[in-house]
C-alpha cells in the first residue's frame, strides 16, 4: 500500500503536472467567480487543451478546474449576492448578510475552509470506494453493464430539471448524435452526409463546447446587454475581528462541515444529483440541526460552511461511478471522461486493473489540487473578488473567442463550424428548458450504451428467457422501471397540489 | 399562448419529426450492412423510436393530464432575435477565421460583440478586442508552436 502511495505521488509530483495543478485551480476559481460562468465552461474549453498533455497532468488539470469553481463560485454569491455557480446559490443565503455587516472576508474564509475540508474528506471516501465497487463491477456482463446504463440514465432524467419526459428525450437525443460515424461492428457510415470528417464521429471536445460553454457565452451576452449592475460590496469592514477567521470559529463550524461532507459525498456518489441539490440539503440539516435557527439567513457563518461543504464534497465523490462503472455522475464527470478516451484510456470496471497506476496519481493529483486550492484561494481572495467584478462586456466576448480557439485546436476547421451548431443546440436546450445535462451524459455514454447494447442482443439470440438467467440485470431494470413510475407519480402528484 | 399548450406543440413537433426521420432519415443517411449480427440502423431507431414515443406521451401528457392552464409560455421575440444576431456575428467570424485568417476573425468577434453589449468608447473598444485575439495567437502560435488559422 505504502509502495502505491508514493508511487502515485512521484508521479504526480513532475514540474507538469504541478504547473497544470495551479493554473486548473486558479482557472477555476477564477470562472467560478465571474457571475454567468462557472468552472463547467473552463473544463469543456479545456478538455481539447489536454490532448497535449500527459494522461496524469490532463486529468490532474481538469480535476484541478473543478475543485477551484467550487471556492470561486461563493466569491460572488457572498459580495454581490449573485451566485458565480448554481451550487453556490445557497451560499448566499448567509453569505451576503454577513458581507453587508462588513464579515465579507471572513464568510468568503468559512467558505474556502469548509470547501476544502469536504472536498477533502470526499476525496479520500473516493480512495476508499473506487478500487473495491471496481472489483465488484469487473464480474458484470455487458447485460448488467447494459442495465447499469439504463439505470443512470433514467435517475439522471428523473432528477435534473423539472419532466421526466424531456430529460429523457435529451439523454435518446445525445444517444443518437452519439451514433454518427461508423459502425463499430461493420463499419458502415451512419449519418455522415458525406463528410469524411464524420467518420470518427462527433468530437466530444466541439459538442461539450458548443453545448455547455458557447450557449451559455450566447445566453448571457443576450441577457447581459447593456446592463451595468454592480452591487459588489467592500471585502470587509476595518474590524480585525471581522477580517479573520478564528480557529475556535472553524471548530464551532466543524461538525456542521462533517455533516454536509458526508451528505455531499453521499448525493455525488449518486449520478446526476450534483452539487445544487447536495448545498440545498446541507443547508437544510444545518438550520435543522441548528440550536437557533432562525439565525439563518441573517448572516450565521454556520450557512456558509454548511452549504460550501456540501457541494464541494460532491466533486470528489462523482469519480465514483466513473472510476468504477465508467458512468459519469455530472456534466464534469462527463467532460472529464472525454479526455480519458482523448488520451486512448476507457473508465470503467477494468481501469483500475489496466491503468491502476494512472488513477492512483489521479488520486495524489487531486490531494495536492486541494492543498493548492486552500492556498490560493487563502491568498488571491481579493483577486478573485475583483474577477467577480470583471465587466460582461469583456468577459463574454473573450471567452466566445476562447471557445472557437478551443474548437479549433481539437477538431482544426471542422471544429469551428461544428462549435457553432451545437451552440445553437445548447441554446435551443435551455430555452425549451430541456436538461442539458442528461443530453451531454446521453453523448458521452453513448458508445458504452451501444456496445453494451449489441452485446446483449447477440447473447440474447432472440430468446426473451437469457434475461431470467441474469438476476442482477433484471433487479437493476427493474429498479430503473420503478424510478420512472415513480418520478411520473411524483411530477403527477406535484402538480395536482401546485393546482390546488 | 399557454405554456401547457407551448409544449404540447413541441411535443408533437418532436413526434413527428422523430417519425420522419424514421421513415426517411434512417434510411436515407445509414447505409445498410447484411454481413453483421446486429445491423447498423438498430440503435438509431431505438433512439429516435424513444424520441418519437416519449414526444407523443409529452404532447398527450400536457393536453390532458396537465392541471396548470394559466402559466404563459416562455416566449421573448427580442431575446430571440438578439440571438441571432448573436449568432450571425459568430457565423462571420467563422467565416473570416477560414478565409483571412484567426486574428481577423478574432479581432472582429470580440470587437462587435462588445460593441453588442453596449461598449461604446472607441478605445475600450479597441483594446477588447484587440488584446484576447493578439494574446490568444501569440500563446499558441509562438509559445507553443501549434498553427492557428
Amino acid at each position: 500500500m505504502f509502495d502505491i502511495v508514493t508511487t502515485a505521488f512521484s508521479d504526480a509530483f513532475t514540474m507538469q503536472t504541478l504547473v497544470l495543478i495551479v493554473v486548473g485551480v486558479f482557472i477555476g476559481q477564477f470562472f467560478g467567480a465571474i457571475p454567468g460562468l462557472s468552472a463547467l465552461t473552463a473544463i469543456a474549453i479545456a478538455v481539447p487543451l489536454t490532448y497535449y498533455f500527459t494522461p496524469v497532468g490532463a486529468l490532474a488539470f481538469l480535476v484541478s478546474m473543478n475543485k477551484g469553481g467550487t471556492v470561486g463560485g461563493a466569491v460572488s454569491a457572498i459580495l454581490m449576492n449573485t451566485p458565480g455557480s448554481p451550487e453556490a446559490a445557497a451560499t448566499a443565503f448567509d453569505g451576503h448578510p454577513l458581507a453587508k455587516q462588513g464579515k465579507g472576508l471572513k464568510a468568503l474564509k468559512m467558505a474556502l475552509f469548509a470547501s476544502v475540508s469536504g472536498d477533502t474528506l470526499s476525496d479520500f471516501v473516493l480512495f476508499a470506494v473506487a478500487a473495491p465497487l471496481a472489483l465488484v463491477a469487473i464480474r458484470m456482463g455487458p447485460t448488467e453493464m447494459l442495465a447499469v446504463i439504463v439505470f443512470a440514465l433514467t435517475i439522471i432524467a428523473s432528477l435534473v430539471g423539472r419532466s421526466m419526459f424531456k430529460g429523457l428525450i435529451a439523454a435518446l437525443l445525445g444517444l443518437l448524435l452519439a451514433t454518427v460515424g461508423l459502425d463499430p461492428e461493420g463499419g458502415t457510415s451512419r449519418f455522415i452526409f458525406g463528410m469524411p470528417d464524420l467518420m470518427d464521429g462527433l468530437p466530444i471536445s466541439a459538442v461539450g463546447i458548443g453545448v455547455l460553454a458557447m450557449a451559455e457565452v450566447l445566453r448571457q451576452l443576450v441577457n447581459l446587454r447593456g446592463k451595468e449592475g454592480d452591487s459588489h460590496l467592500p471585502l470587509t469592514s476595518d474590524k480585525p475581528e471581522d477580517k479573520r477567521l478564528s480557529w475556535a470559529e472553524y471548530r464551532a463550524s466543524l461538525p456542521t462541515i462533517l455533516r454536509s461532507a458526508v451528505i455531499g459525498t453521499g448525493i455525488g456518489a449518486l449520478p446526476g444529483i450534483g452539487s445544487s441539490a447536495a448545498a440545498f440539503i446541507g443547508y437544510n440539516a444545518a438550520v435543522r440541526a441548528s440550536k437557533e435557527p432562525e439565525t439563518f439567513g441573517k448572516g450565521n457563518i454556520n450557512g456558509v460552511a454548511a452549504t460550501e461543504a456540501a457541494n464541494s464534497s460532491v466533486v470528489g465523490a462523482n469519480f465514483i461511478p466513473l472510476l468504477s462503472l465508467g458512468i459519469p455522475g455530472n456534466v464534469a464527470a462527463a467532460l472529464i471522461l472525454g479526455a480519458f478516451i482523448v488520451h486512448g484510456i476507457q473508465p470503467g470496471p477494468n481501469l483500475m486493473n489496466e491503468q491502476g497506476r494512472l488513477v492512483y496519481a489521479m488520486f495524489a493529483a487531486m490531494v495536492i489540487a486541494n492543498a493548492t486550492n486552500l492556498f490560493l484561494g487563502y491568498f488571491g481572495l481579493r483577486i478573485f473578488a475583483l474577477a467577480a467584478r470583471a465587466p460582461a462586456q469583456v468577459v463574454f466576448p473573450t471567452i466566445g473567442l476562447v471557445c472557437l480557439t478551443g474548437a479549433f485546436l481539437t477538431s482544426g476547421t471542422f471544429g469551428l463550424p461544428l462549435v457553432v451548431g451545437f451552440a445553437v443546440l445548447g441554446y435551443a436546450l435551455r430555452a425549451l428548458d430541456f436538461s442539458f445535462v442528461t443530453f451531454i451524459i446521453g453523448f458521452v455514454l453513448g458508445p458504452s450504451f451501444e456496445l453494451a447494447f449489441r452485446q446483449t442482443v447477440i447473447l440474447a439470440d432472440g430468446d426473451l428467457g437469457y434475461f431470467w438467467d441474469r438476476p442482477i440485470a433484471m433487479v437493476i431494470f427493474a429498479l430503473s422501471l420503478v424510478t420512472l413510475l415513480r418520478t411520473f407519480w411524483r411530477h403527477a402528484r406535484a402538480s395536482r397540489t401546485q393546482t390546488a | 399562448m399557454s405554456l401547457r399548450i407551448f409544449e404540447a406543440l413541441i411535443g408533437a413537433g418532436i413526434a413527428l419529426l422523430a417519425l420522419a426521420v424514421w421513415i426517411w432519415g434512417i434510411p436515407l443517411w445509414v447505409e445498410p450492412n447484411d454481413f453483421v449480427t446486429v445491423p447498423p440502423d438498430m440503435m438509431p431507431r431505438v433512439a429516435v423510436g424513444g424520441i418519437g414515443v416519449l414526444g407523443t406521451l409529452m404532447m398527450l401528457q400536457r393536453l390532458f393530464l396537465e392541471p396548470d392552464r394559466e402559466t404563459p409560455a416562455p416566449i421573448d421575440l427580442q431575446a430571440f432575435v438578439l440571438t441571432l444576431v448573436v449568432l450571425a456575428l459568430f457565423a462571420v467570424a467563422v467565416a473570416l477565421m477560414l478565409t483571412v485568417g484567426y486574428v481577423v476573425g478574432g479581432i472582429f468577434i470580440v470587437g462587435t460583440l462588445a460593441f453588442f453589449m453596449g461598449q461604446r468608447q472607441w478605445w475600450a473598444l479597441g483594446l477588447t478586442a484587440l488584446c484576447p485575439a493578439l494574446v490568444l495567437w501569440g500563446f499558441f502560435e509562438i509559445l507553443l508552436g501549434i498553427p492557428l488559422p
